[in-house]
This record gives structure tokens, C-alpha cells and sequence, in this order.
């Protein structure tokens, strides 16, 4: 080996990297021209002057430094070993941060998906999973019935004391239900929410008082009819405890309320103790109510001696410790059994007791919208996962030749596909933490248009469980969005594999397939939108056959003591009514209850006198003079209700409808036919008993859909307010111009101002407030297809401009040959419209087999209407060609001369890559 | 900072040079200004120095079948690296204002 021949290797050992090899080619250059000039021997010496000169060992110091740099930039370290974690987030960072627009895209795409996901999961968390708030809340349980025909039901009195008597629970309690009532302090009337409990009912829930005490059996007292009717007698004063937020509102939180007297439902009432803060019933949204009760107060009835196929009782029970809810219903079942035996009233209709917990059981409402709800936006977040897929494979094959070198480097393919699916980590966990900062307003949002119904959303909010549930979706996100780039990067081909004039194939036809996959699932979400805004548009275009428009209800609370009679009401009623008709707009008013629109009484009807006659099961709203008008029901045959009608308390009249009419009497007229209905009758002690009043019908009117705009009413009887003159009369006022609800007031008062008015509420805002749950859905599945529209088509977009950018020189040069430019942009946009329909198809498909669990929501539609399909499929192909257009557009526009690097895919993305080649061939050629 | 005369003298043959600042070519402008040979390693130790000071940046040329499949290295000015040079000139202009070489 020649003296030179070594200092060269010396050199080399002495000078990595590219820069060392220019140096290195710079003295071989000098080298053999001082060769040539003054010969071997000079040179040598020249050369080793050189390999010794101190620069020399400077430089070498700082391409070594530099070299070690860039060498470990580009190996991964090896698993296990400490920091790799670190080194994968910085890589990954820095790759992020290098391109900061796609980044941010993805980001952003993420946040929105991730944060609708967490809002929606915290409405569920806080509406059906939390635990009750009562302690051991979850051994609560909730009894109910059911009859032939799987009907729920109620309990009677007696049957629900046998429930409490029975081995099923530790200790149980009965409730009786909401009563929406008034309070009389200093002679002001004022609204209040009562719920009517037995004294165990704390005891059971297992919360004391913050202030005096709870009920205690000795709070109970049982009247008798008569008592209970008599004007004079004076009742013993009655139990009542405050909710904490009652008691800070209309009492100011004042402790010395302990012991006050307050007029309730006209009967006075101790106050005996405050509720610690936030402490409420949690009871099933069958109730019908959603707002926290006011006060608790005791029954005066002795429910026990009830009538038992009287039922209107609820009960709840704390199991033990350990003991399931299947031993529980073993024990009931056991109970029903016993009392199918024993009562005929039980066994007529085949009664049997169900329990199940209280909590699914409050929750039951809310879990179909809820579903609805997830569905949607976890169909959200799948379109945005296909999207960011779609972005970071981009990315990946951006990356093949830096990718390609790691390979080269020693880096195992497991090793980079880690490197890929850390990028996806880190974008997922950006994507994550701007979701949960977007979360709680997105909560806020989904609670203001939540409807009535959902019950406890008072308890919604990001708390922890909310947390763990963004974190693991922000995983599965990471690993979904990451999977398929991370197989892209490690099949990543070595260097030098030469450049391409198109993207691959099998590249292309993964984009294709994500593409596919976003189109089928917005395709699905645009579906369910569009049937429901059909439906929402069928409903506005029913005739409900009465006047919504310009009809304005409330009621009046008109309590026993001050009503206690027939007469002294129906005087109420006519007094009012008079005042109000000369009230200048008001056309006609009545008392119908309950109203239209604001819920449904239902009672098996006879047609005709005695056990012989053939029922009918109807609605029946007890009317007034003046009601059937004021709601513009149209006459058919006979007359109305009149004053004369109504004066005699046992003689009652009718006006059924056309569809009672045609079922009871299908051959003649309805006209003076004979009805009866039972109503309830009081004896001289306790005892209650039904009697079959006999009621002449004395006109017919067209039927009407009062309970639902979307749903037939059953037959329907208008009968005399006299059939049952208890409960609190609605009033339906025909105005032109809007009733406030101070006049009402005032003209109520005249006749008697102790009964409460409540506000006066438009029948058309009672039908808008009736579509709650419609619009709910319909607002946030509208708004979550939007979003998936949006994102299906970036990622139409962004995968088609892609691709038409690795097609982008091919194109050039076919335009530059002669190639008509409208038709390369047609076969672009006809490869879009390919993988659309095929999304399409698909979509179509899941649709039709989705749609039919919102079939519930859907009014005069069928889950399959052809013409939404249509038009979902229309829209779609529409904004994929237009996604498509555009960057076919520029590719064939641009000019085929432009230079060098005009392809996306060889366009150099860093200083990184012209080093990394290098370091690979000094690596990998043969010495000099 | 203060450049060094090498420095100087490497970076003003860079800014002349403009697209052709090969470093060899480099080397070869300032031995021709100079008068004097430099060892190819103070001309390489120089450039690195500068880059890595941010002075100067370095871009190689597509890959070239006739360099064994290497692309050439050349240098170019940075923003930073034009405003030292400027500076450094008017220090020198005023400490050489009023001195006259003998």
C-alpha cells in the first residue's frame, strides 16, 4: 500500500460525512495536479503536510460533531431503551412542526371530533351513569305494574303497603306524585311543586335534614270523606319539609322557618325541616316532572283502604347488601301471585308487580335521544379519523425516502412504523386537549337545547370519568388514524428506488377506500338528517283539526277549601269566563281539562247503561261552555255544551266525536244515545267507591289528534266539567290580539283572587315545545352531518389533490402533447364520482338498515323514503365532483415547463434529505 | 462578534462568487487575493465555522453521474451573515479613518 494511499484513509477516518468527502475530493484534486507537476515523492510529503496540518484535526472534530448529529436524527434508538419514548415525541414534533398546515388541519379535525364526543358523553355520563346522588344510591330500587297486554301501571294503595310489608326490601316507601300547587303567604298566592310522600320516604333515600327534622309516623293523619268535604271543618295542621333551594329563595334561608304556618292547597302547613343542598327525588321521568319539587308534603288520605284497581302509587325500596335484583323480583313475584289469589280485582286484569333500579329507571327517557346522539357524533369522529388517516398517509409517502434511509440506517420495520404511529399519538393528543378545552362549552350547548325531558342535567359536567372517556378515545384515535400510515411507513422502500411519474397504486387505492369509507358514513348521517327534517316538515303541515294559532291556556288553582261544591265552581267558571269576553280580542273561552296539547285523560267508556254494555277505551277532556268554540272544533250534528248542562251535578251531558260516534253507534245517529263513565264517589268514613254515572250525548264534532299532531287520538268524549270536578280547570281563550298574562289575572281576581293563575301559554308555543325531543335531534344530528359533510369532502379534497399532484407531471406532459384539458379534469372528477358511488352504495346500505332506530322520531315518512336517498346521493356526488374539480383544474393548467421539483411527491420537504442520501452512499459505497 | 480575516476574506469571496461559491472555487478566490497557498482543511474549517455560526448556508446540487453520483456543495450568504459583513467593514472604515500606512 503507496504512502498516499494511507494518508487517504487516514483522511477519510479522519472526515465523515459529506462535507468530509468534498474535503477530501478537493485535496485528491490538488493532490494529483502536485503529482503531476513535481512528482510522487513531493506530493506524498505535501499530502501528510496536509493530513498533519492542525486544521485538519479541527475540522475533523467538527464534521464529527456534525456528523453524529445528523446520524441521530435519523436512527431509531433501539426498544427498551430509556429516552426512546422522547426521542420518538421529538422526531415526531419536529415532523409536525415542519409542516404546520397540515398539522393544524388535522388537529383541528380532531378536536372537533374528540370534543363532541366528550359533550355528548358527559350529557350521558351525568343523565344515565352517574349514581344517584343518595347514599348507597345504587341499591335503590323503583316497583311499578304491569297488566295483560304487558300495560305499565301504577299501584294501589294497598297493594303498594303490601309491597312495603313484604320481605323484598330492607324498608320501602310509597309516593304518590307531583302536584303543581299554590303557596298563600301574606295573603299572595304563589306557585308551588309539591311531592306527596309517606314519612319513610328519608329514611329510605338515606338523607337527614340540614335543619329540623324529617316526617315521623305521628305526622300522618287520616280523614274521612265527610271531613274531607266539609267547608267548616279545620283540619289538623299538616308536615311539610323544604328543599334547600326553595327554602333559600322564597324564604330567604332563614333558620327560624322551622315552625311556620303556611296556607298549601288551602290547607295549613307546619314547616318541619330543611333539605341539606341538592338533595331532590330522582324519580322516573314517567312522572312528568322535571323540576325539582319545592317541599314534600304527607298524604291526608289513608291510601291503604284505597280501592285496589285504583292505582296512582309509586314505590320505592332499598334492597339489601348483596342481595341481586332477580331475587328481589322472586320475592315480588311471589307477592302478585298472592294477591292475583286473593283480590278479583287484581286477577281481572292479571296484575303482576315489576321492579327494577331507580337509576336506569329515571335515565329510561333520555336513552334513546341519547343513543340517537351518540351515534351520530361517534359517526363524527369515525369520519374524522378517515380523514386524518387519509392526511398522515400523505404524509407517509412524503416521507418515503427519509423513511427509506432509517431503513437503510438499521432501523427495524416494527421500529418505523412506532416512528409513524408516534406521530398519530401526538396529533391525537393535541387533537384531544383542544377537545376537552372545547368540551365544556360544548356541553353547555348540548344542555341549553336539551329537551324538558332529559332528566338530571343538573349533574352534567366534565368531571373525571369524562376525562378517562376523552383519554381513551384520544387512544383509539391515535391507534386508528395510525395503523394504517404506520403499515405505510414500514413497508417504506430503501433510497434511490427512482422517481415515479404517478403515486402507486396500491397508495391510491388506500385513499380510495378511506375516502369510500367517509362517504358511506356521512352518507348515513345526511340520511338521518334529511328524514327527520321531513318529518319535522310533515308535522308543520298536519291539521291537528282544532285552532293552535291565536289560542292562549292557563289554569287556575282553585284549592277545596275555597271550591269545596259543584255550584261554587261552575259560578268560578261562568263568572271568569263572563269577564273575559268583554276583554276587547277575546272571541271565546271555556274550561276544558285537560286541553289539547297539554295531556290526556283516558277511561273505558260504556255505550249504554250497565255491566251488559259493550266499552269503548277513549280519550275524555271534561268541558265547558265555550271550550269546543274557542278551539274552533268544527260541529258536526246537535249542540254544544251550554250553562244549562252544567247546572246539574248528576244529570251529564256529552259531545262525543265522530270517531266515538262511528265505533259506538255505527248505523244510526249519536244524537240523545246513552254513555256511562265512572266517577269517583266518596262514602260517610274513608271508603271510596266508582259508580257508572249515566251521561246523554248531545252532539258530535270532528275528530281532532289533541295528544300528538303525528298520532290519531282514541275516540273522544267531551263530557260535562261535572263528571269530575276535582283538579285544577284549564281555560282556553280565543283571542286575535295576544292575552298577557296580567289581564287574565286581573279579570280572574275580581271574581276571587285566592286561586293561583298560572301564565298564559300560546297553544302554538305548547305544539313548538311538544316537538322537543324531534328538534333535539334534528338540531344535533343536523349539525353533526354537517360536520361530516364538511369533513367527508376535505377528505375527497385532500386525497384527490393528492393524487392528482403524483399524477400532476403525467398530466402535464398530456396536456403539453395535445390533450383536451376538459377531459383530463373529467377523468380526474369521474375517478372522485367512482369511489362516491361506491361510498354511496354502501352508505345507502347502512342507512336503510340504521334509519330504522330513529323510525320513533319519523312523522308520514318511511325510513326508506326514496326521495330523501335520492337527494342525499345527489348532494354528495355534487360535492365530491366539485372536491375534485379543483385540483384537476390546476394540475393540467400548470405549465409543463415549470423546472424541476414540480411533482408534490419529489418536491424536498428539508435540508435532511439531500444529507441523509449522502450519508447513505459514503456509507454504502466502496472505498476510494 | 468579530470576524477573523479569513472569515472576512472567505465570506467576501462567497459574495462574489454568487452561484459558483464551491468551496474549492472559494479557496481558490482567496489564494488568488492573498497571494498565499492555504491548507484545503482551513478553507473547509472556515466555511463549517460559518455555517454553523448561521453566516453562511450550504445547498448541494442534484445528484451528478460525473462526481460518482454526488451533487456539488455550494455557499451563499445569510441575511445574518451580510449584515456582519457590512458591520465588520465600517469598524474597519473607522478605525481606519485618519491612519495613513506608512
Amino acid at each position: 500500500m503507496s504512502r498516499s494511499t494511507v494518508a487517504f484513509r487516514l483522511l477519510r477516518r479522519l472526515l465523515p460525512g459529506p462535507m468530509g468527502d468534498e474535503a477530501i475530493d478537493a485535496l485528491a484534486e490538488r493532490y494529483r495536479a502536485r503529482r503531476l507537476r513535481s512528482g510522487p515523492m513531493r506530493a506524498s510529503a505535501w499530502l501528510w503536510l496536509q493530513v498533519a496540518h492542525p486544521d485538519t484535526v479541527r475540522l475533523s472534530r467538527l464534521l464529527r460533531r456534525r456528523y453524529r448529529r445528523d446520524l441521530e436524527s435519523l436512527t431509531v434508538p433501539a426498544h427498551g431503551r430509556f429516552g426512546a419514548l422522547g426521542w420518538h415525541a421529538r422526531t415526531g414534533m419536529r415532523g409536525l412542526v415542519r409542516r404546520p398546515g397540515l398539522t393544524a388541519s388535522i388537529v383541528v379535525t380532531l378536536a372537533l371530533g374528540i370534543g363532541a364526543n366528550t359533550a355528548v358523553f358527559s350529557v350521558i355520563d351525568g343523565v344515565l351513569l352517574e349514581p344517584l346522588p343518595f347514599p348507597d344510591g345504587e341499591q335503590l330500587a323503583y316497583v311499578w305494574g304491569v297488566t295483560e297486554g304487558d300495560d305499565t301501571e301504577l299501584l294501589s294503595g294497598p297493594q303498594a303497603a303490601e309491597v312495603m310489608a313484604s320481605e323484598a326490601f330492607e324498608a320501602a316507601t310509597m309516593i304518590f306524585g307531583y302536584v303543581g300547587t299554590s303557596m298563600v303567604r301574606d295573603a299572595t298566592p304563589e306557585p308551588l311543586l309539591t311531592l306527596t310522600v309517606q314519612h319513610r320516604f328519608f329514611d329510605v333515600l338515606g338523607v337527614a335534614p340540614l335543619l329540623g327534622r324529617g316526617f315521623v309516623a305521628g305526622d300522618e293523619f287520616k280523614l274521612t270523606n265527610e271531613q274531607m268535604r266539609d267547608p267548616d271543618f279545620v283540619r289538623p295542621v299538616g308536615a311539610m319539609v323544604l328543599r334547600y333551594g326553595a327554602w333559600i329563595d322564597r324564604f330567604g334561608g332563614d333558620p327560624s322557618v322551622l315552625g311556620q304556618i303556611v296556607e298549601v292547597s288551602g290547607h295549613r302547613q307546619q314547616i318541619v325541616g330543611v333539605m341539606p343542598p341538592g338533595f331532590r327525588a330522582h324519580l322516573p321521568a314517567e312522572l312528568g316532572e322535571t323540576e325539582p319539587e319545592d317541599v314534600w308534603i304527607m298524604s291526608p288520605f289513608d291510601q291503604p283502604s284505597f280501592p285496589r284497581d285504583t292505582r296512582f302509587v309509586r314505590a320505592i325500596g332499598r334492597v339489601p347488601e348483596g342481595r341481586d335484583l332477580s331475587s328481589v323480583q322472586d320475592e315480588l313475584d311471589r307477592v302478585s301471585a298472592w294477591q292475583r289469589a286473593t283480590f278479583g280485582e287484581d286477577a281481572r286484569d292479571d296484575f303482576h308487580l315489576r321492579v327494577t333500579w331507580l337509576q336506569s329507571e329515571t335515565g329510561s327517557t333520555a336513552r334513546g335521544p341519547l343513543a340517537l346522539l351518540l351515534t351520530a357524533v361517534g359517526f363524527v369522529l369515525l369520519i374524522a379519523c378517515a380523514n386524518v388517516a387519509t392526511l398522515l398517509l400523505v404524509r407517509a409517502s412524503e416521507r418515503e425516502e427519509e423513511l427509506g434511509v432509517r431503513r437503510a440506517l438499521g432501523a427495524s420495520r416494527a421500529q418505523l412504523a412506532l416512528l409513524a404511529l408516534s406521530e398519530s399519538v401526538l396529533v391525537a393528543t393535541l387533537g384531544g386537549m383542544l377537545g376537552i378545552a372545547l368540551a365544556p362549552a360544548l356541553t353547555t350547548l348540548l344542555v341549553d337545547l336539551a329537551p324538558a325531558e332529559l332528566p338530571r342535567l343538573d349533574m352534567v359536567g366534565v368531571d373525571r370519568s369524562v376525562l378517562a372517556f376523552t383519554a381513551l378515545v384520544t387512544l383509539s384515535v391515535a391507534f386508528v388514524t395510525g395503523s394504517l400510515p404506520a403499515l405505510r411507513s414500514a413497508v417504506a422502500a430503501p433510497p434511490g428506488a427512482g422517481a415515479r411519474l404517478s403515486g402507486s397504486r396500491r397508495e391510491r387505492r388506500t385513499g380510495s377506500v378511506l375516502v369510500g369509507i367517509e362517504v358511506t358514513l356521512a352518507v348515513v348521517l345526511v340520511t338521518g338528517t334529511g328524514l327527520l327534517l321531513r318529518s319535522l316538515g310533515n308535522t308543520f303541515s298536519v291539521d291537528p283539526g282544532f285552532r293552535t294559532a291565536d289560542v292562549f291556556v292557563w289554569e287556575a288553582n282553585l284549592t277545596t277549601p275555597s271550591h269545596p261544591t259543584w255550584p261554587s265552581r261552575a259560578q268560578y267558571f261562568r263568572e271568569v269566563q263572563e269577564r273575559m269576553l268583554t276583554e276587547p280580542g277575546v272571541r271565546a273561552v271555556g274550561v276544558m281539562t285537560p286541553a289539547p296539547l297539554t295531556g290526556v285523560e283516558r277511561s273505558e267508556v260504556r255505550v249504554g247503561m250497565g255491566e251488559d254494555a259493550s266499552t269503548v277505551l277513549a280519550d275524555f277532556r271534561r268541558t265547558g261552555p265555550g271550550a269546543i268554540e274557542a278551539l274552533g272544533i268544527d260541529l258536526r250534528e246537535g249542540r254544544t255544551l251550554t250553562w244549562t248542562d252544567l247546572e246539574d251535578f248528576d244529570r251529564l251531558y256529552a259531545v262525543v266525536d265522530e270517531r266515538f260516534a262511528r265505533r259506538a253507534w255505527p248505523t244510526e245517529s249519536a244524537l240523545g244515545q246513552v254513555i256511562s263513565m265512572e266517577r269517583r264517589e266518596y262514602g260517610a268514613g274513608s271508603e271510596i267507591y266508582d259508580e257508572w254515572k249515566r251521561i246523554e250525548v248531545v252532539g258530535v264534532v270532528e275528530s281532532i289528534r289533541g295528544r300528538d299532531v303525528r298520532e290519531d287520538d282514541l275516540p273522544t268524549v267531551y263530557v260535562s266539567y261535572a263528571q269530575n270536578m276535582w283538579g285544577r280547570p284549564v281555560f282556553v281563550t280565543h283571542s286575535d290580539v295576544p292575552l298577557p298574562s296580567s289581564v287574565v289575572r286581573q279579570h280572574a281576581a275580581v271574581v276571587d283572587a285566592r286561586p293561583l293563575i298560572t301564565d298564559v301559554a300560546s297553544l302554538d308555543t305548547i305544539a313548538m315545545a311538544r316537538l322537543g325531543a324531534l328538534r333535539f335531534a334534528l338540531t344535533l344530528v343536523g349539525a353533526f352531518a354537517g360536520l361530516g359533510l364538511l369533513l367527508a369532502s376535505t377528505g375527497v379534497y385532500g386525497v384527490l389533490s393528492y393524487a392528482v399532484g403524483r399524477r400532476e407531471r403525467e398530466l402535464n406532459i398530456r396536456a403539453a402533447l395535445g390533450a383536451d384539458g376538459a377531459r383530463l379534469s373529467w377523468e380526474v372528477v369521474r375517478s372522485a364520482l367512482a369511489i362516491t358511488a361506491s361510498g354511496l352504495l354502501v352508505g345507502w346500505l347502512a342507512a336503510g338498515l340504521l334509519t330504522r332506530f330513529i323510525r320513533t322520531l319519523l312523522f308520514d315518512v318511511s325510513p326508506l323514503d326514496p326521495l330523501t336517498y335520492l337527494g342525499v346521493g345527489v348532494a354528495l356526488l355534487t360535492v365530491a365532483g366539485s372536491a375534485a374539480w379543483l385540483p384537476a383544474r390546476r394540475a393540467w393548467r400548470r405549465d409543463p415547463g415549470g423546472g424541476p421539483a414540480v411533482t408534490q411527491g419529489s418536491r424536498p420537504t428539508g435540508s435532511i434529505r439531500p444529507v441523509a442520501s449522502s450519508i447513505v452512499k459514503s456509507r454504502l459505497s466502496p472505498s476510494m | 462578534m468579530s470576524l477573523g480575516s479569513l472569515q472576512q476574506m472567505a465570506m467576501l469571496a462567497v459574495a462574489r462568487l454568487g452561484d459558483e461559491a464551491f468551496a474549492k472555487v472559494v479557496q481558490e478566490e482567496v489564494e488568488a487575493a492573498t497571494g498565499r497557498e492555504l491548507a484545503v482543511s482551513t478553507v473547509y474549517v472556515t466555511l463549517v465555522r460559518l455555517e454553523d455560526q448561521g453566516l453562511v448556508t450550504s445547498e448541494t446540487t442534484p445528484p451528478d453521474p460525473l462526481r460518482g453520483g454526488r451533487g456539488k456543495r455550494f455557499f451563499r450568504l445569510t441575511p445574518a451573515g451580510w449584515s456582519e459583513l457590512r458591520h465588520t467593514r465600517e469598524v474597519m472604515a473607522r478605525l481606519w479613518d485618519g491612519v495613513e500606512p506608512a
